[in-house]
């Protein structure tokens, strides 16, 4: 994980979520963090709306379905006023679709709502450095869907340049093999997988495997069988 | 004269006896039918529920519990314990909700759904199941759903039943119908004597569910030497009021 001890300053969020028990969890869990200041917590998007309003954050954690009005509809009415604002979406498993329109809608990343404490404070850091965050659970037919999506914050001029072996890892790692199913199958050992892994990462420029995966589809490198 | 009376008389009994036979069949196959939406609706229901309802409150009492500030061993330990224990049930209350009705039926159609309950099964039960589908299938959702849950059944008996390694399924196109037909490898029983004891529940389902689609069934088995089921429905909804 990547724990950003540079960042002195508050981060300022507001959350939104329509079930108080998943709140009081989400707001727990970021209470404990020193740089993290909770600002606001609004049940629905025109809770938010109005939160965002009087109050401007840094990040917004927000559910993606919700009652009144969806986290969708107030990503974009709060990014047409504050474009500088980061948003992850909070969503249950298997919500691809969702997910893909909160993205398109502007988000900047999204986390399933059983994600782990650390994670979830993984997130809040990385969007707010500009960042963008997947969402380490992240499922295989999500991968591909938000390649194929509209959502496309990867804008780099440069080509990325891969090696023979970093091709064939990344292959693999799209494939959900393990660094040491990889090691065993490249006659590698784990520690040179590994450490091609973080080189792939940085190159990317992804946080975790599902930003790995999602790359690998958006540039064309990883072809199903 | 008195003989024609009598003929006239006789015949017309015959004629309201068979529409009466018509109404009662007709009768029965939309209780029937009713009868297996409301079940489905209350599946789809329930399905919500656990999925938007139960899920999140389970997530926020994990997020709760991670950050609990314990400063001994033995706390540490139980609190991660809870932790697995409450993932643990996030991923039992996810298989159930998507028994009751698979989301991804409704989100990317039969096909899509056939293929995850067909790696799953392999997974889980080691059986080697051979698809091959027309791509261009198309199906209203209800008749998506019926025609899923008839190869879970199908699926079902064969891993319950059949000690069967390979289960081949096509599902195919023709011009004005879709036909499915399933062949396993394995034991196989003899249709007399199932059916003298009476259907089961399994295959009456499964007899209800053919019938909703409009379709015929024919299943096929000899002892040890596997069973095939075959499928014909029409690819076109019929209503169901204006046949009989």
């Amino acid at each position: 994980m990547n724990r950003i001890a540079s960042v002195k300053a508050d981060v300022r969020v507001i959350i939104a979520d329509d079930h108080v028990i998943f709140r009081d969890g989400l707001k727990q869990a970021l209470a404990s963090e020193e740089n993290i200041l909770l600002i606001g917590e609004a049940a629905d998007g025109k809770e938010l709306l109005r939160l965002v309003m009087e109050n401007k954050p840094d990040v917004i954690l927000t559910d993606i379905r919700m009652p009144v009005m969806d986290g969708i509809s107030a990503s974009k009415k709060i990014l047409e006023i504050s474009p500088d604002i980061s948003i992850v979406g909070l969503s249950m498993f298997d919500d691809e679709g969702h997910i893909i329109d909160m993205l398109e809608a502007g988000a900047r990343g999204y986390l399933l709502k059983n994600a782990d404490k650390a994670e979830i404070i993984d997130a809040v850091n990385t969007v707010f450095q500009g960042e963008f965050y997947y969402c380490k659970h992240t499922s295989y037919t999500l991968a591909k869907m938000i390649s194929t999506s509209k959502f496309n914050p990867h804008k780099r001029k440069e080509k990325i340049e891969f090696s023979e072996r970093e091709l064939e890892i990344i292959q693999l790692i799209c494939e959900q093999l393990t660094n040491k199913e990889i090691a065993e199958k490249l006659y590698l050992s784990t520690r040179t997988v590994e450490g091609h892994r973080l080189k792939i990462q940085e190159k990317m420029q992804a946080k975790n495997t599902a930003g790995i995966v999602i790359m690998a589809f958006k540039l064309g490198i990883y072809h199903q069988d | 004269m008195a003989a024609a009376v009598l003929g006239t008389i006789v015949i017309y009994f015959i004629a309201s006896l068979i529409r009466h036979q018509r109404i009662n069949v007709k009768l029965n196959q939309e209780k029937v039918e009713a009868e297996i939406i409301t079940l489905e609706n209350e599946r789809r229901r329930i399905a919500a529920d656990l999925h938007d309802e139960v899920g999140p409150m389970l997530s926020g009492i994990k997020l709760m519990i991670s950050s609990l500030e314990v400063d001994n061993e033995s706390g540490r330990d139980r609190i991660s314990k809870v932790k697995e224990y409450i993932d643990h049930s996030i991923q039992r209350m996810r298989e159930i909700s998507n028994n009751l009705l698979p989301a991804v039926l409704e989100k990317r159609g039969i096909l899509e759904a056939l293929h995850q309950l067909f790696v799953e099964c392999q997974k889980v039960h080691g059986i080697m199941i051979q698809f091959s589908y027309d791509e261009n299938i198309m199906l209203s959702s209800q008749r998506q759903l019926h025609l899923y849950r008839i190869l879970q059944e199908i699926l079902h008996n064969t891993i319950k039943h059949s000690e069967a390694r390979t289960l081949r399924v096509e599902l195919l196109k023709s011009n004005k119908s879709i036909s499915l037909y399933t062949e396993d490898d394995g034991k196989g029983f003899d249709i007399q004597d199932r059916s003298q004891k009476g259907k089961g529940l399994g295959m009456r389902n499964l007899h209800s569910r053919a019938e909703l689609l409009s379709g015929n069934m024919y299943i096929e088995s000899v002892p040890s030497k596997g069973t095939r089921i075959t499928l014909n429905f029409p690819s076109h909804e019929q209503d169901s009021l204006s046949k009989s």
